[in-house]
């Protein structure tokens, strides 16, 4: 164990050493995107403090400050209304980007979602900048894996290049994944340790891992299914806690959402390879899947088995996509399964009206390989 | 110097473990090679459930997936039988130990039994205990 524990301390050394060195440079993207506030966020090689001049038209007009020296810039813009388009200037000693962005929706408006699985830093997903595009999403929600190694700043900085064509543009939330935890060489870090760049580089609400985000009639919910690179009684115990008693918020009758989806790494069901962890999604379905049937989860967003999947179990949707890494061969006997495809990278474009969401399968090229409809 | 040293050693490190987690850089981890489990296998999170080695016979002996589904099944303390559920979910391709119908329900009932009781606080982290 000793050995062990030298070793990661000089592969933490060496990382923070090239992340010193290496020309990090990247953004702006949208983090916390609300009705009413927004994160603009870039990463720079050397810290500084943060300026967004934002407003309703390009000539700007208010002025936001965050005076923390710090190479993840990350400045709050309060006070904004929702559904509306805002310009904006991002401005630090190295580095000046414009872009604008929309708030998200509020009432039963009809909005897009686009939801990403495996992205895996993989050029892919560079070639659905005009899918994204014609969405015209009002959020992009990633179940992860982003990168492949986590606490490697490079590859975040090669993600946000290929996304780079819509992430200054669209609020983009992510959750954890499994490859959110891994050293350059593949060996992940568990705990927090795990989670250290991803918790640098987003800001995502809460405590970053679990986290609500309302759009208009639907409440998306983040979770860390990961629980096998962590303190279990966390992610069991507080987590699942966490999760019912957001749950309970969403069916009290008090502005209640329509949809109720949750996005996470690890699929529930799936015809991939889960027979290689068996037991880690037996635990998985044993503590989240009550909480889902109960409360009418419609929607459960995945990734991490490479495919593209539709699943119905119990009134729940589940779906896992794959625009980055895919073609895991069939494994597991899901007899869920109402469409499953391992050969066409995929993203799923999600189109909420008020009494329905319908969700489809989109290729790099356009084409819809599926659709499905959720109605509450 | 500095600056050299660093590199030195994540090669040195890289040559050493590089390839032997393949499965891990492809989504799916080789479970028993995971850090964060000791050198038993058993999850070595300071939060997380134990085992001792000897509970199982020692490291080599009687801790297979076939010897601690036996022990799981006989054992009747609910924290060893979680620290038993955390051990197996280490170890790769454990789902034909659970062909059997009977043998997957007395799992599930595990694992039921286990969610409960945290649920209820009957089962947390080592140190909260009294």
């Amino acid at each position: 164990m000793r050995k062990v524990g030298i070793a990661i301390v000089l592969v933490l050394g060496a990382h923070r050493s090239s992340a010193q060195d290496a020309p990090i440079l990247f953004g702006p993207y949208l983090q916390s995107v609300t009705t009413t506030s927004a994160y603009v966020c870039w990463v720079t090689a050397s810290p500084s403090a943060s300026t967004v001049n934002y407003g309703l038209t390009p000539a700007y007009g208010s002025t936001a400050v965050n005076l923390d020296s710090k190479r993840e810039h990350q400045v709050a813009l309060p006070g904004l209304l929702p559904n509306t388009v805002y310009y904006y200037e991002a401005v630090s000693p190295a580095f000046t980007a414009t872009g604008s962005f929309k708030t998200l929706v509020d009432g039963t408006t009809f909005f897009r979602f686009v939801h990403l699985g495996e992205p895996h830093v993989e050029e892919a997903i560079a070639g659905f900048a005009e899918e994204i595009a014609a969405a015209d999403p009002h959020l992009v929600v990633d179940s992860s894996d982003t990168v492949d190694h986590g606490l490697v700043r490079a590859e975040w900085d090669t993600f946000f290049g290929y996304v780079g064509s819509w992430s200054p543009g669209v609020a983009y939330y992510a959750a954890v994944g499994n490859h959110t935890y891994n050293l350059a060489n593949g060996w992940p870090l568990p705990g927090s340790l795990g989670k250290r760049e991803f918790k640098k580089i987003m800001r995502n609400p809460g405590n970053e891992e679990w986290y609500t985000v309302r759009c208009g009639n639907t409440l998306f919910i983040s979770i860390n299914s990961t629980w096998y690179f962590e303190n279990p009684f966390r992610i069991l115990g507080t987590q699942v806690d966490w999760l019912e008693t957001q749950l309970q918020l969403a069916t009290d009758g008090t502005d209640d959402p329509t949809f109720i989806a949750v996005y996470m790494h690890v699929p529930m069901y799936s015809s991939g390879p889960g027979y290689r962890e068996f037991l880690e999604r037996a635990v998985m379905r044993a503590f989240f899947e009550p909480l889902f049937t109960e409360y009418g989860v419609d929607l459960v967003l995945s990734g991490h088995d490479k495919m593209n999947e539709h699943s119905l179990k119990d009134g729940v949707h589940y779906a896992q996509s794959a625009c980055g890494e895919i073609g895991y061969a069939f494994g597991t006997a899901n007899p869920y399964s109402l469409f499953v495809n391992n050969v066409d990278r995929c993203v799923l474009v999600g189109e909420v009206y008020p009494d329905s969401m319908v969700c489809s399968f989109v290729t790099a090229s356009g084409s819809v390989l599926y659709s499905f409809t959720v109605t509450p | 110097m500095r600056r050299i040293l660093p590199a030195v050693a994540l090669l040195v490190v890289a040559c050493a473990w590089g390839l032997r987690d393949t499965a891990t850089r492809r989504g799916h981890p080789a479970p028993a090679d995971r850090p964060g489990y000791s050198e038993a296998g058993v999850v070595s999170h300071a939060s997380a459930p134990e085992i001792a080695p000897t509970d199982c016979g020692g490291r080599d002996a009687g801790c297979g997936p076939a010897d601690l589904k036996r022990r799981l099944f006989e054992e009747t303390d609910l924290r060893k039988k979680w620290a038993i559920v955390c051990r197996l979910a280490t170890m790769p391709e454990t789902e034909h130990l659970f062909a059997d119908p009977a043998d997957r329900r007395r799992l599930d009932a595990i694992i039921e039994e286990v969610r409960l009781a945290i649920k209820r606080g009957e089962l947390k982290e080592a140190q909260e205990e009294p």
